[in-house]
């Protein structure tokens, strides 16, 4: 099965920097998610652009076996980098043989279990959430927006909101073999982003709802060409996962039988976690962790937040 | 004859979280007189940034730590004190929660 990977810079480097611990971590955590998932899947392909292939290929010299650069559109198209979830989307869509998308803050100490890679589409875990909640899928003020000022929806979302449908998959992993489905969603989803309609509606919503176009527009999809089976395509719809369910995937017991790790939100900033990966980097690939000092101190400004240099050599 | 009711279409940011400030404008009509902002349930408070326009008005929303999530009404009031005539609308203010990933260590963090 094809391992494949996504980095659109923009948003990394406008917003979600700020998610890790330091740029150091970041790049540690790029090496640590390719090295580990290469042994189990040797065909490992990257979708970036030209500012990410310098840095992960040129600069980390990670093994990717494949780089294809088309994310560079989304750079010459001056798509919102707010929506960073459009690099994972085109990266979906683009894919043309069975494969396992990894999240960069994914570690497979494992390969992933038969029952789950040979399935028609598979995600780490299945999500329900609370609209009373919102913590994550803030689905009510999203679908306000749309309808006050003329947005537009796919039929899939329409339906699945009109049944009140409160499922979702958390895209840690995300992959399968039921390739027409995955294009047809993956590209919808970049339509509900990018459909000239919803572009007034975005900056009133102050952040972007990417998890809600990814993962619960993903649920919806699923559901809506189940129960309405027209094309063959859309046949063999069961999604599998690697764990049951959230609960089942924070439980240390659960995750250390899956040989799965997932730096999931905060983690990516706890100091604790931070040195841990710093250590088995340079203890199991040294010659990645000097390549990544180098290149940091080649670059000085990527060096922060974070450690202080001076501490990266102790 | 008096003047029409003030009325709201939106907010250009229409949710925050428990404990923020949210800066944001009302949008609508007939805002000029307006001098007070409530929110149903607890923990939302209103101030007025600057003399309301017409059709705009910028506010501060601080939100309580201890608000709890879901939508709000709002009602606009033309007396400092609450009194006097005011529209309750249909537009919502979210108060939504931190993410639900935010504060855990992750999954499977001990094996790295």
């Amino acid at each position: 099965m094809r391992a494949v990977w996504s980095f659109w810079s923009a948003p990394y480097r406008g917003y979600y920097h700020r998610l890790w611990f330091s740029e150091r971590h970041h790049l540690l955590s790029w090496i640590l998610s390719v090295r580990s998932a290469a042994r189990h899947y040797s065909d490992t392909w990257l979708f970036t652009d030209n500012a990410g292939a310098r840095v992960l290929v040129d600069a980390l010299g990670l093994p990717f076996r494949h780089v294809d650069l088309r994310l560079e559109e989304l750079h010459e198209r001056s798509h919102d980098s707010q929506w960073w979830v459009l690099g994972k989307l085109m990266t979906y869509a683009a894919q043309t043989t069975p494969f396992l998308h990894l999240d960069s803050d994914v570690f497979l100490w494992k390969p992933l279990p038969a029952d789950v890679t040979d399935a028609p589409i598979f995600a780490q875990n299945p999500e329900v959430f609370y609209f009373e909640d919102q913590s994550l899928y803030r689905l009510e003020p999203f679908l306000t927006g749309i309808e006050r000022l003329g947005g537009w929806l796919p039929p899939e979302w329409l339906w699945y909101a009109a049944r009140r449908g409160n499922r979702a998959l958390c895209c840690g992993i995300l992959g399968g073999h039921n390739l027409s489905f995955i294009q047809h969603y993956a590209k919808r989803a970049i339509e509900v982003i990018c459909h000239r309609r919803n572009q007034p509606v975005w900056p009133t919503l102050g952040v972007r709802d990417n998890i809600l176009v990814e993962q619960y527009f993903l649920a919806a999809c699923l559901e809506y060409h189940r129960e309405n089976r027209r094309r063959p395509v859309h046949k063999r719809l069961e999604a599998a996962y690697l764990f049951p369910s959230s609960a089942d995937a924070f439980d240390p017991e659960r995750a250390t039988r899956a040989g799965y790790t997932h730096l999931i939100g905060d983690a990516k900033n706890d100091r604790q976690i931070a040195d841990n990966l710093e250590r088995r980097v340079r203890r199991q690939y040294p010659d990645d962790y000097r390549r990544c000092l180098a290149y940091l101190e080649r670059s000085p400004g990527r060096a922060t937040p974070g450690v202080a240099m001076d501490e990266v050599h102790t | 004859m008096g003047s029409s009711p003030p009325r709201i279409v939106g907010f250009a940011t229409n949710h925050g979280t428990p404990g923020s400030v949210v800066l944001t404008s009302i949008v609508g009509t007939s805002l000029e007189a307006v001098r007070k902002i409530y929110f149903s349930g607890s923990g939302v408070r209103a101030k007025l940034l600057r003399p309301p326009r017409r059709d705009m008005i910028d506010v501060a929303i601080s939100i309580a730590a201890d608000a709890p999530p879901g939508s709000r009404t709002v009602r606009l009031s033309p007396a400092r004190n609450g009194a006097g005539t005011a529209r309750s609308s249909r537009a919502l203010f979210y108060i939504v929660g931190r993410s639900s990933y935010g504060g855990i260590s992750g999954i499977g963090s001990h094996l790295i």
